[in-house]
């Protein structure tokens, strides 16, 4: 007995951790007792079982205290509670990154618990649901949720939906458990893609890229990304040779028919395959040629067989078009959106999954140690992001769905750049900073998603409202970001040289997330502010503000009586600027009364080339210009210190934001 | 994370420039004024093990105006139980004592005495005995302390074809009242649904209060209904305070008419 509790000392400590998290959640009476309370301490009791004889980290000890000082402050504000449930869901990722070197399965011991808790609190999204639905219509493994098809934005019809079938027909066999086993088949791809990273770097970082972000954004969901993971880096792993070139041949048509959004990755694969063939004269003819019949053969189906052969989403020729357009015709937005899918606070990759700027040094020396990999990593890498930005423009973070996701097929090039700094300080710290964004999407499942909206759920979560957005921001801030990442990336390269320059950066980058310039932004208004007036559109979803031709922010609507905004901190003197759009509403402002009457807006002439010139738009919201109005206030509009604007009559007016100035001049 | 000798300087101007900007382009509050004693301490906790605990409460406390009192709190008694010498001890304890006046005093002054305690005990241990104590004791003695936002929230509101629904948000220990202001025009039938629990007996447990009126109401589930016109507002109150291993909490919907 004293040598089984000798041996087990350290489950045994894991065990009463998970029993005394039940406990004090109860005692303290932190909120979700019946929730969180039970899936937390349940998972560090799974921990404990798969843990063997292993030993903790020295974190061990902070993180219990910390957890157990937590869970007594969460009555002093509605979110600390989150905070303190997090801090122990970051134990069991530092537990699961530290133990899956120890043992040979220790890589699957280690994600377990994490999955099991990805899993309960990852709530079955739209895309899950259609994937479940075409599952059900093709294997015709009936399963009451999704035995019925159900048209939604972005498909073909209500049969058909916007995925194609394979990645369905593939997950249907867990449909034979019911509803539940929707994510049975995901799991064990997701476990299988974890494996092959093992086999590419080493446990320890495979544990690391499956429990952080982007990897941890659809772990265990029926998504495709991890299956992507799998096969590209299955790709990697395949040894050199001709049979093993047809294979990788396979792997790359295979990820087109599981999504075409791994068209670019495809394409890279095979690039990779053929700059990794020996060097002779005029070798990259052959495939320019290829390329070149390839486009003659899209515009022949197009105009000869009006599209009978290849039949796409976008319809043939019309994806070429797209693309053309994107790069050529409004490069600046292109970029821009390059430039967000990196520091977007909503989406971005570097918000969510900061380990991945120290992968960056990385992958110098990773691609001096293995330059044949390096190749077969890097450039379908690349190209699947450059693919997904000019393909996909200002939708390329494919919101509402988990935040993040899109990144998942590059996990096994940042696995490589992790794999030789991961012992290295400045590693560490980004890496424990990416464990805390981990620990708070499971500790508030909300955070898991965002809505493209300028409200990033986990900075609103922190009680930060930022004005620094894909959505609010002029692309010209992009430049901040990007000078603080190379800030970052030489601190990282040359730490001795640039130590100190790190505080200021990481200072700087907090300042510029915090920054919220002044006056009021429709999403960000509080119910002590507005009054009855609802947001436009009605519903968060992106998609719904994907071909916007203004901004793609969402407006306040004032549109009848009883709705109204309330401005405190206003004085006599003051101006207020409000940017909204009306066909002639009129509003209350005080003791005034104001027409809004903007013009619907033009088509900018990029659009015509692809069809959008005919007619003019229709008469909604969306389609007026948003124009800026100038409102001095005297004694009668601000009276006790508050402003009230109302609808009054006329067709509903929307409104982008408000500001307020003490002179005359925008502030 | 450990730094060289002489970043010391490097990270408290770097501190006291995020301070100064962030006062800078948010405008001035004296609520700021405890971040320059956090920054310094992170300062002179460079090199030191504790540098990455206090870095990270440090960019939480920049970030989040609502979490830097807790922030400056927790780095400031870290400091004072694991300071390895005297001047970061004091610090730690200045840090934490600039935020005690932001919280009730009868939490306050069992946390002031053990910071103090730790601040000038040299033995390790006990000055790391010291500080959980003195939460204990706060807690125990002093009932934990209450929120630091006191004022209730208010409902969200939508208007939609003279439909009206409110968006209430859960009334528990950290959020004590919820306000359902009447919307500014018209008259108004309101009915709200209040579902309360986590209580192990039948003593009120709300108070739902109408410009005079105010009823009492155990945990259960309730519908009331109510008329109300411009400058009424309707306010939800939770009446327990903590009790271990109660969860007071009451889910409540509302909507109405136009009259």
């Amino acid at each position: 007995m004293r040598n089984i509790i000798c041996n087990y000392r350290h489950s045994l400590a894991m065990a009463g951790f998970g029993i005394w998290i039940f406990v004090v959640w109860r005692l303290a009476g932190m909120p979700a007792p019946g929730f969180a309370g039970r899936i937390i301490p349940a998972a560090w009791l799974l921990a404990a079982i798969l843990n063997g004889q292993r030993q903790q980290g020295k974190w061990f000890i902070s993180m219990a205290l910390s957890f157990t000082a937590g869970a007594w402050l969460w009555m002093l504000h509605p979110n600390a509670w989150i905070i303190a449930a997090a801090i122990a869901v970051a134990g069991l990722i530092a537990w699961g990154i530290s133990i899956s070197e120890n043992h040979r399965s220790g890589v699957i011991r280690a994600v377990l618990p994490l999955m099991m808790l990805s899993l309960v609190t990852a709530e079955i999204n739209s895309d899950e649901v259609r994937f479940a639905e075409q599952s059900s219509a093709i294997s015709g493994i009936s399963s009451d949720r999704f035995s019925d098809t159900h048209f939604r934005s972005g498909d073909i019809s209500r049969e058909e939906g916007h995925h194609t079938p394979l990645f369905p027909a593939l997950i249907a066999p867990g449909l034979l458990a019911g509803d539940a086993g929707l994510r049975i088949i995901p799991v064990i791809i997701a476990l299988l893609g974890i494996l092959l990273i093992a086999k590419l770097t080493t446990p320890r970082i495979a544990a690391a890229v499956a429990l952080l972000y982007p990897g941890f954004s659809i772990f265990g969901l029926a998504m495709t990304g991890w299956l992507a993971v799998g096969l590209f880096t299955l790709g990697v792993l395949l040894p050199e040779g001709r049979k093993w070139s047809a294979v990788r041949f396979l792997i790359a048509l295979l990820l087109v028919a599981f999504k075409m959004r791994y068209m670019g990755l495809a394409a890279g694969i095979l690039i990779a395959e053929y700059a990794c063939t020996p060097a002779r004269k005029k070798k990259w003819l052959i495939p320019a040629l290829w390329f070149s019949g390839g486009v003659l053969v899209l515009v022949l189906d197009r105009y000869i067989l009006n599209g009978t052969v290849f039949w796409s989403r976008y319809g043939n020729i019309e994806a070429v078009k797209l693309v053309w357009m994107n790069i050529f015709q409004r490069p600046v937005d292109t970029i821009s959106h390059a430039g967000w899918s990196l520091f977007d606070p909503e989406a971005g990759l570097i918000f969510r999954a900061p380990w991945v700027l120290a992968a960056v040094p990385g992958l110098f020396i990773f691609s001096k140690k293995r330059p044949a990999q390096f190749k077969r990593l890097f450039i379908p890498s690349l190209l699947y992001w450059a693919f997904l930005i000019i393909w996909s423009g200002s939708s390329w973070h494919g919101l509402p769905a988990p935040a993040g996701r899109m990144f998942v097929p590059m996990l096994p090039l940042f696995a490589c750049g992790l794999v030789s700094v991961w012992k290295k300080k400045g590693t560490r710290i980004l890496v424990i900073l990416s464990i805390a964004v981990s620990a708070l999407v499971i500790a508030a499942p909300t955070c898991r998603y965002n809505y493209a909206d300028g409200t990033d759920s986990i900075l609103t979560l922190l009680g930060v409202s930022s004005g620094f957005s894909m959505v609010r921001s002029h692309p010209i801030q992009l430049v901040a970001a990007l000078i603080l990442t190379i800030s970052m990336l030489l601190v990282l390269i040359k730490p001795a040289k640039y130590r100190a320059l790190s505080f200021i950066v990481i200072f700087t980058a907090a300042f510029l997330i915090s920054l919220k310039t002044g006056g009021y932004e429709a999403e960000d208004m509080s119910p002590e502010t507005v009054q009855g007036a609802r947001l436009y559109p009605y519903i968060p979803d992106p998609v719904e503000r994907y071909f916007w031709f203004n901004s793609r922010e969402r407006m306040l609507e004032l549109s009848e009586p009883g709705q109204s905004i309330l401005l405190p901190g206003v004085e006599p003197g003051d101006t207020l600027f409000i940017r909204m759009s009306s066909g002639g509403g009129v509003l209350s402002i005080g003791a005034a009364l104001l027409t809004v009457e903007t013009p619907i807006i033009e088509i900018p002439s990029l659009y015509h080339s692809v069809g959008r010139a005919a007619g003019t738009l229709p008469d909604r919201p969306e389609n007026r210009a948003v124009e800026i109005f100038a409102i001095p206030l005297d004694s009668r509009d601000a009276g006790g210190g508050t402003v009230r604007i109302a609808h009054h009559s006329g067709p509903p007016v929307y409104m982008d934001r408000i500001d307020l100035s003490e002179g005359s001049v925008l502030p | 994370m450990k730094t060289k000798d002489g970043s010391e300087v490097a990270v408290l101007l770097s501190g006291y420039t995020a301070w100064a900007a962030a006062n800078l382009f948010r405008g001035f509050s004296f609520s700021s004024l405890p971040l320059i004693v956090l920054f310094t301490l992170l300062g002179m906790t460079t090199g030191t093990g504790m540098f990455p605990f206090i870095f990270g409460c440090s960019l939480t406390g920049l970030i989040s105006p609502a979490l830097m009192p807790w922030a400056v709190l927790v780095s400031g008694l870290t400091a004072c139980a694991a300071g390895s010498t005297v001047k970061i001890r004091i610090t730690g304890f200045i840090a934490a004592a600039s935020t005690l006046w932001l919280i009730p005093v009868s939490s306050a002054i069992p946390l002031a005495v053990v910071a103090t305690a730790a601040a000038l005990i040299g033995k390790k241990s006990l000055r790391c005995a010291l500080i959980p104590a003195g939460f204990i004791i706060s807690a125990v003695f002093a009932g934990l302390p209450g929120s630091l936002t006191p004022e209730p929230a208010v409902a969200g509101s939508t208007i939609t074809a003279g439909v009206l629904s409110y968006d209430i948000p859960e009334v528990k220990t950290s959020r004590r009242e919820v306000l359902l202001p009447a919307p500014f025009e018209g008259t108004w039938v309101v009915w709200i649904a209040l579902e309360a629990g986590g209580v192990r007996d039948s003593v009120p447990m709300m108070a739902i209060q109408l410009g005079e009126d105010i009823l009492f109401l155990p945990s259960g589930t309730d519908t009331l209904s109510f008329t109300m016109t411009p400058g009424d507002t309707l306010a939800i109150t939770l009446m327990r305070e903590f009790k271990p291993f109660n969860h007071s909490v009451i889910h409540a919907a509302a909507g109405g008419e136009r009259l």
